[in-house]
């Protein structure tokens, strides 16, 4: 008995020894289990970006309800619209993060957006390659026959209408193609442009010059899937949620946290309902 | 003061003549034939007098000793070509990167078999490219992948990473649509040197599908890329610095560089654009054609961000024979041990990538080591070489090749585009060396 316990007890410690020295790959289960609770969203900085603190301020507002209200939630940030929108789509992902998403009407019908933040959006062009040949008048028809650049997914149908040509890019190459007159304008809001230009071509950075008046206005949210079974729950949850973090200061307080003291809530929610 | 100026004079004449002196034996006495090299000389004037390339350096060294060097034509426009001209290696930059790899893996850094992520959080829970059949709502779906990239996937081009280029080397809709989202992710094959860091790059790239399951494909592309941030992750240092401390001081490679430094501006030599009918134009700008983009002239850069494992080193004809007869002498020149025997004979091995040919520069019978494609029987039409023969080559048309039975180490350095072009001169000069061999 005491030997065949030994040998019981021998061959457990060597099969446990064994497996937990192998080398070779690191089979863990969550390498196969896709995350069912997945929310993606496409960089934005300085509000999607996972190489900054809390990986940006609304991945930060965003996790802070997620907790607050229990909803189970991983959020994976992309460098492609077109990947966010497939998951969204194609995968029925509990939500989606951003703002101009680009979703058919078939998508849209499944969504639940939940605005979170506003921003100004403006047009952007290099002082020395188009000063004097672009003018904006607030109507778009004043950019026909130039050259646009634009993040891929993004919906270009009225640049299209309005008879602007459109250039495809991320924000750091569509800057550079702006300095090298490859692209006349852009749009973006203030915050992304200038983290941007501050990264990529510092030493420019006096030579982009943003244009008046405003271009529009970009809603930063999330959009829940009804198709997802905890889509609809979770979108009420974080309704109520999202009113408690702006109620109780902490929205505030991270908003200034990322973006400065100085900052007024009121600009970044002043369209929100 | 006179003495300090004669003093000062005498240290540039020995130092220049320093710089420039290279030791080189007679052919005979390693077995080669000086008669039979110098049809070399013919082919290489041949091309040029044709106006095929501007000029070359080429180099043939048998038994640790070179034997032959020969620089030809022009580096520039009114350059002559120089022995110690600096080129732009570009691919033949990979071989590097992987040695810097089974440096750490011989310092027992890592692991050949260690998933990725285990250094690169980002490459955890890829997904994979299938195609839907046509009519679908969706042109495709993402799948998990069945295991994470391994070091070794990358290392053998078997993990299912791409080159943007590859589109037009085998179009196909899958391959299409996996680039379309790495030009949506702002990636690039770094042949142009892009403001940002390797890291950024590769944390970009690891979120994107990938063209195929880990193991189930050799596809050529940025895998070596990824495997230079690796070097800076494990290591802790950059990835030019790593590579300068463990790889090119030790194997005196002192003209080797991943940015020029200002005082070697001038011997860099020039791109060619050439037809190969007789039109030859130095190249002033990028080279664009479709989703392949060369920027020759970043190699000027004195300095940048990006440092490619798959690209971006600089070099010489007599550096890369240092690094090449490293591995003919199984780790080991001139009394520095780079590597053990061991991970040499584990680099060179043909059967690291199963079934899977490294057909992009060869055709079948050619296996993809850790770093270079290796000879693996002669079931194939490359004319020279033997069975164990490695080899790469680099995207302005440079090549080198390693005979471990015959003790050989050919390379062949010109600057000239396409790429393609130069193939048949390339098996004309492996054919001709080889020939040369008279023992």
């Amino acid at each position: 008995m005491k030997n065949k316990l030994t040998q019981f007890l021998l061959l457990y410690l060597l099969i446990y020894s064994s497996s937990s020295m192998a080398t070779g790959p690191r089979v863990s289960p969550n390498m196969f289990v896709d995350n069912a609770n997945q929310m993606h969203a496409v960089e934005l900085t300085p509000f999607l970006d996972s190489n900054i603190r809390n990986r940006g301020l609304l991945t930060e507002l965003i996790e802070t309800v997620l907790k607050l209200e229990k909803i189970k939630g991983d959020i994976n940030i992309l460098p492609s619209l077109n990947m966010v929108t497939y998951y969204f789509v194609q995968e029925n992902a509990l939500a989606i993060i951003g703002g101009d998403f680009n979703l058919g009407k078939k998508a849209k019908n499944k969504s639940i957006f939940i605005p979170i933040l506003t921003v100004d959006e403006f047009y952007y062009y290099y002082q020395e390659n188009a000063e004097k040949t672009l003018s904006w008048n607030g109507n778009l028809g004043s950019f026909n026959n130039k050259k646009m650049g634009v993040q891929k997914g993004i919906n270009v149908k009225k640049y299209k209408q309005a008879g602007i040509n459109i250039s495809y890019g991320r924000l750091a190459a569509l800057l550079k193609k702006m300095k090298s007159h490859k692209v006349d304008f852009i749009r973006g809001n203030k915050r992304t442009v200038e983290t941007s230009i501050e990264q990529y071509l510092p030493k420019e950075k006096s030579l982009f010059k943003q244009m008046q008046p405003k271009a529009g206005k970009l809603v930063l949210g999330i959009s829940f899937n009804k198709k997802h079974p905890e889509g609809i729950d979770a979108a009420k949850s974080f309704k109520i949620g999202l009113r408690k973090i702006m109620a109780n200061g902490q929205f505030k307080s991270i908003l200034q946290n990322h973006l400065g003291s100085d900052v007024k809530l009121e600009s970044y929610i002043k369209y929100l309902n | 003061m006179k003495r300090i100026v004669i003093l000062l004079g005498f240290f540039c004449l020995i130092y220049s003549n320093f710089a420039l002196s290279i030791d080189k034996v007679k052919p005979e006495t390693v077995g080669l034939s000086t008669k039979r090299l110098q049809r070399i000389d013919y082919l290489i004037d041949q091309h040029i007098s044709d106006k095929k390339i501007a000029g070359a350096v080429t180099l043939i060294a048998r038994k640790g000793k070179i034997a032959y060097l020969q620089p030809s034509g022009l580096a520039d426009i009114n350059k002559p070509m120089k022995a110690d001209s600096i080129f732009r290696i570009v691919s033949m930059t990979k071989p590097i990167t992987s040695t810097a790899i089974l440096l750490l893996y011989e310092q027992g850094k890592l692991l050949l078999s260690d998933p990725v992520s285990k250094y690169i959080p980002e490459f955890k829970n890829q997904k994979v490219i299938e195609m839907l059949p046509k009519g679908s709502d969706f042109a495709y779906k993402l799948v998990p992948v069945k295991r994470d990239i391994t070091i070794h996937d990358l290392l053998t081009h078997t993990s299912g990473i791409l080159y943007l280029a590859s589109t037009g080397w085998f179009p196909n809709d899958k391959r299409e649509q996996v680039i379309s989202f790495y030009r949506d992710a702002g990636i690039t094959d770094g042949f142009c040197r892009p403001d940002e860091t390797i890291g950024d790059m590769v944390k970009r790239l690891a979120k994107l599908p990938l063209y195929a399951q880990p193991g189930e494909t050799w596809e050529y592309g940025l895998s070596v890329d990824v495997l230079g941030y690796l070097v800076e992750v494990v290591s802790g240092l950059k990835f030019d610095q790593f590579v300068q401390t463990e790889i090119f001081e030790p194997l005196k490679m002192h003209d080797s560089h991943f940015y020029i430094p200002k005082d070697k501006l001038n011997r860099l030599a020039a791109d060619w654009n050439s037809d190969w009918k007789g039109s030859l134009e130095r190249v002033t700008g990028p080279l664009i054609d479709g989703d392949l983009a060369l920027c020759p002239n970043d190699a000027y850069e004195t300095s940048g961000k990006y440092l490619s494992g798959g690209a971006s080193v600089l070099s010489t004809a007599y550096d890369y024979f240092r690094f090449a007869q490293m591995f003919l002498n199984n780790g080991e020149l001139d009394g520095v041990r780079l590597l053990s025997r061991k991970t040499v004979e584990l680099m060179t091995a043909t059967n690291h990538s199963g079934k899977h040919d490294a057909t992009l520069l060869h055709s079948h019978g050619w296996k993809f080591g850790l770093g270079f494609a290796i000879q693996q029987d002669r079931s194939h039409n490359v004319d020279s070489g033997d069975k164990g023969v490695y080899e790469w080559a680099g995207y302005y048309s440079t090549r080198f090749s390693i005979n471990p039975k015959e003790q050989t180490v050919t390379i062949f350095l010109s600057q000239t585009s396409p790429f393609g072009a130069h193939f048949g001169l390339w098996d004309k000069i492996t054919a001709l060396s080889t020939s040369a061999i008279a023992d």
